[in-house]
C-alpha cells in the first residue's frame, strides 16, 4: 500500500499547473471562443479527453486514472472548464469508440467532444423504464434509411440536442434484447417531435419525443442489427462510473458544513448542535468509505473479484450519500426549505431544494435503486435470477 | 499509488482465515467456550504458530516487525472467523510495553509477548472498559494519566470475570495494587492515544470481518433454503436485503485499510481517521448483523445459527474504547474544520 503519487504523478501535477498558468485566465471564463480555445490546447497537452484518440479530436493518452484525478483536482482548484458536459461527451463518444465505424467516429466524435453536437439519449419509453427489453419503437429499412416509429420519454436535453442516440426494435420475429438495434438520428428534422416534460421540480429540463417516420441513414446503425443491446450496454457503464464520482461527495460535503454554519438552530449555528454534528461526521463516514472504495478501484489489482463488486456498488452508494445530505439540509434549513428556489434568480439557502430533489432524480436516473440492487445481488453475490430473469 | 494489501498481506489473511474455518468452526468454538474448563489454549497457540502475537513486535525480539496494516489484516480475520481468544487485548498491551518499555522491561517481556508464550491483557480505564482476557494473562499493562505501568500476575493482582454476552472474548475486571505496578518510563499521553488509535483500526477490521461474515452466511443461505417451491436467493425482497446489506458492509473495508496505512505513515489526521473506521464500521457491524439474522428467518433466532456469535461480537466491537456516537461527538471538531 503505498499513497504518495510518487515522483512520476508530482511531476505530471507540476506539469499540468504550469499549463494552467499559461493557458488559464479565470476572467474569460464567460467567453465561448476563449474557453473552446482553452479545450483545444488541454487537448493538444494531453490533459483533456485522454481516452478518445488524437485522429478523433482527443489526446488519446493510456488509460490511467490517477492522472485524470490530477487533471480534475488541478482544473477545479482554479475552476478551469474541463471536458464538455453531457449525454454525447460521457456516452455515445465511448460507444462509438468501441463499436462505431471509421466512418461514423470521423462523424461524430470529433464535433462532439468540441460541443459543437449536442446529444440526447433515446432509451426509456412509456412502457419500458427499468425494463428497457421491452422497448416498442421500431425501424425498418426503407431504400436507403431506416424508417423509425414510436416514443420516447424523460430524455433528457432533447430541446437543445442535435442528435439522439436509440435503441429500436428492428428484428421483431427475435425475442425482446435480441431484437434491438442502436440508432444515431437527426433531431431537426420533421418526424421528430420534442414535448418538454414538466419536471416535479416544476422546470422542464426533459421531455417526450414523438418519432413519427423519422429517417436516418442506413449507415448510422452502430455494431450490427440485433446487437443494440450489447452497444447500449457500454453506454450505461460509463454512465454508473461518471455518476459516482466522490469529488463530488467530498465538495457537497464542504457545501453542507457551510450551510450548517450559517444557519440557526435554536438560536445557535447549526453546526453547533450536537445531533447535527453527529449525523454530519456518519455522513462523512459515508463519504470517506466512498473515496477509499474509489482509490481501491484506481488501484493496479482492480481486476480481482472484490473491486469488482465494489464497483457494483457505486451508483446505490452515491444515492445513499445523496439522500443522507439532503436530509441533513432539509433538517438545517426550516422554513427557508418552504420557498421555491425557482421564484428569484438569486435565491438563498432554498437552492439546497435543488439537491433535495436532485437527489431523487440521482437515485431513478441511469437505472434505479431496486435495479441496481437486482444487479448487485445477481452479478455481485451470484444469486439466482428471479422468475423473470429479466436484468441486464 | 496503489491502494491494496501485498501479496504477503493477502497471504496472511488468507492462512488465519483458513485456519480458523477449517480447524476451529463457529459452532465448535461456541460449544468449548461454554465448557468451563476449556480455555481453547490450542486456539492461541494454533494462531500464534502463524505468527500472529508478534506481527508488530520488533524483530530483534522475535517479532515480525511489520505494521498497523498487517495487524488490520490478521484481525479482520480473526473477526471473519469470529477467532475465541485475547489476541486485541494483547497486541495493544505488547504495542505499549514496546514502545514505551525501558530496555530491561523490552528485554524482559518482549519475546513472550511475540511469541505468545506470554500473555499481555489492557487495563485500559476504570470506567467500565472491559478487560480482554484478564484472566489467564501474564502480565497487565495499565493506562495511567502519564502513560502506561505494567504489573506481572500474582497476588497484587485482582481479576473478577463478568457474565460477557460475547463467549468468544471473555471479559474482566482487574484491579492491581498500586506497588506492584511499574511505569513504562518512555510511554506519555501520546503513546496511549497511539495505543487507542491502533485499537480503533483493530476493532474496526474486526467488524468488517465479522460483518462479512454476516453477508456471506447470508448469501449462503439464500442459495439453499427453499420456500414456496424456489430458493429464496430468488426472492426479490431477499435480494434486496442482501443487496443493501453488501451496500452496508462492502465499502468499509477501504475505510480501515485508510486508517491502519495513515497510522503507519505517520499521516496527518490518522488518529481521526481511526476512530471514523471504528464508529462506521461498528455501527454497520450491529445492523449487518441483525439483519443478517433476520434473512435466516427462525433458524438465524436460534442457539445453532451462527450468526449470534457475529452479533454478540458486533456488541463488544461497538463499544470497546468508544461507541460510535461518543467517537463521532470526539472528531467532529477535526472532521467539521473549515478548509
Amino acid at each position: 500500500m503505498d499513497l504518495s503519487e510518487g515522483p512520476e504523478y508530482e511531476r505530471f501535477r507540476g506539469e499540468v499547473r504550469a499549463f494552467l498558468d499559461r493557458h488559464w485566465q479565470p476572467d474569460r471564463a464567460a467567453d465561448d471562443d476563449y474557453v473552446a480555445k482553452f479545450r483545444r490546447d488541454a487537448v493538444a497537452a494531453g490533459l483533456l479527453y485522454r481516452g478518445v484518440p488524437e485522429s478523433y479530436g482527443g489526446s488519446g493518452q493510456a488509460p490511467d486514472p490517477l492522472r485524470a484525478q490530477v487533471v480534475r483536482e488541478e482544473f477545479g482548484r482554479v475552476r478551469a472548464p474541463l471536458e464538455v458536459g453531457g449525454v454525447g461527451t460521457a456516452l455515445l463518444v465511448p460507444t462509438l469508440l468501441q463499436w462505431g465505424t471509421p466512418a461514423q467516429r470521423e462523424q461524430f466524435v470529433p464535433r462532439t467532444v468540441t460541443g459543437e453536437l449536442r446529444w440526447c439519449q433515446g432509451y426509456s419509453e412509456p412502457d419500458a423504464g427499468s425494463d428497457l427489453e421491452g422497448l416498442r419503437t421500431t425501424a425498418v429499412v426503407d431504400g436507403g434509411e431506416w424508417v423509425i416509429n414510436g416514443q420516447k420519454v424523460w430524455t433528457s436535453n432533447s430541446m437543445r440536442a442535435d442528435w439522439m442516440f436509440l435503441l429500436a426494435r428492428t428484428e421483431p420475429d427475435q425475442p425482446r434484447r435480441a431484437g434491438l438495434s442502436y440508432l444515431l438520428l437527426a433531431m431537426h428534422q420533421p418526424g421528430v417531435e420534442v414535448r418538454p416534460l414538466r419536471q416535479l421540480t416544476g422546470s422542464s429540463e426533459f421531455s417526450e419525443v414523438f418519432l413519427t417516420d423519422a429517417r436516418t441513414p442506413v449507415g448510422l446503425l452502430v455494431g450490427e442489427r440485433g446487437q443494440g443491446w450489447a452497444v447500449s450496454r457500454t453506454t450505461l457503464a460509463a454512465e454508473r462510473s461518471t455518476l459516482a464520482a466522490p469529488e463530488t461527495s467530498a465538495a457537497l460535503f464542504a457545501s453542507l458544513v457551510k450551510l450548517t454554519r450559517r444557519r440557526e438552530r435554536n438560536g445557535r449555528p447549526a453546526i453547533d448542535d450536537p445531533g447535527v454534528r453527529s449525523r454530519l461526521v456518519e455522513l462523512h463516514g459515508w463519504i470517506e468509505a466512498q473515496r477509499c472504495s474509489a482509490l481501491i478501484q484506481a488501484s493496479p489489482g482492480a481486476r480481482s473479484e472484490g473491486p469488482q463488486r465494489l464497483a457494483l456498488l457505486n451508483k446505490l452508494l452515491h444515492t445513499e450519500i445523496a439522500r443522507r445530505v439532503s436530509e441533513i439540509a432539509l433538517d438545517v434549513l426550516g422554513p427557508a426549505g418552504l420557498l421555491d428556489p425557482r421564484a428569484t434568480t438569486r435565491p438563498g439557502d432554498e437552492r439546497w431544494l435543488n439537491q433535495f430533489f436532485g437527489s431523487l432524480g440521482v437515485a431513478i436516473a441511469g437505472g434505479t435503486s431496486n435495479i441496481q440492487r437486482n444487479i448487485i445481488a445477481e452479478r455481485g453475490l451470484g444469486l439466482p435470477r428471479d422468475a423473470q430473469g429479466a436484468q441486464p | 499509488m496503489n491502494f491494496e494489501l501485498s501479496p504477503e498481506q493477502q497471504l496472511l489473511g488468507d492462512t488465519v482465515r483458513g485456519y480458523l474455518l477449517t480447524e476451529h468452526p463457529v459452532a465448535r468454538i461456541l460449544a468449548r467456550a461454554e465448557a468451563p474448563d476449556d480455555n481453547l489454549d490450542d486456539v492461541w497457540d494454533g494462531l500464534n504458530a502463524l505468527g500472529l502475537a508478534g506481527i508488530a513486535m520488533p524483530e530483534e525480539f522475535g517479532g515480525l516487525g511489520l505494521g498497523v496494516l498487517d495487524l488490520a489484516v490478521a484481525a479482520e480475520a480473526l473477526g471473519y472467523g469470529a477467532a475465541p481468544g485475547p489476541h486485541l487485548g494483547h497486541w495493544l498491551a505488547s504495542l505499549a510495553v514496546a514502545r514505551g518499555g525501558s530496555a530491561s522491561q523490552r528485554a524482559r517481556w518482549l519475546p513472550g509477548l511475540s511469541s505468545g508464550a506470554t500473555r499481555a491483557a489492557l487495563v485500559w480505564d476504570d470506567a467500565g472498559t472491559p478487560v480482554l482476557g484478564g484472566a489467564g494473562a501474564d502480565v497487565y499493562v495499565v493506562r495511567t494519566a502519564a502513560g502506561f505501568e505494567i504489573a506481572a500476575a500474582g497476588p497484587a493482582v485482582t481479576v473478577r470475570r463478568r457474565p460477557g454476552i460475547d463467549l468468544t472474548r471473555p471479559i474482566d475486571e482487574v484491579t492491581i495494587e498500586a506497588a506492584a505496578l511499574e511505569p513504562l518510563p518512555a510511554a506519555d499521553s501520546d503513546l496511549a492515544a497511539y495505543v487507542r488509535a491502533v485499537g480503533h483500526v483493530l476493532v474496526a477490521a474486526d467488524a468488517f470481518g465479522g460483518a462479512l461474515r454476516c453477508l456471506d452466511l447470508s448469501v449462503a443461505y439464500a442459495k439453499t433454503r427453499r420456500q414456496w417451491g424456489q430458493l429464496i436467493g430468488q426472492f426479490q425482497a431477499v435480494k434486496h436485503q442482501l443487496a443493501d446489506l453488501a451496500l452496508l458492509v462492502e465499502p468499509g473495508r477501504g475505510l480501515y485499510w485508510y486508517a491502519a496505512h495513515a497510522l503507519d505513515a505517520y499521516r496527518l489526521g490518522a488518529a481521526e481517521a481511526a476512530a471514523l473506521a471504528k464508529s462506521h464500521i461498528a455501527d454497520s457491524y450491529v445492523r449487518a448483523a441483525r439483519s443478517a439474522i433476520e434473512l435466516h428467518g427462525g433458524f438465524g433466532y436460534t442457539w445453532e445459527c451462527d450468526v449470534h456469535v457475529y452479533l454478540k461480537r458486533a456488541l463488544l466491537d461497538r463499544e470497546y474504547l468508544g461507541d460510535p456516537e461518543s467517537l463521532r461527538q470526539e472528531i467532529a471538531a477535526h472532521v467539521l474544520a473549515p478548509a
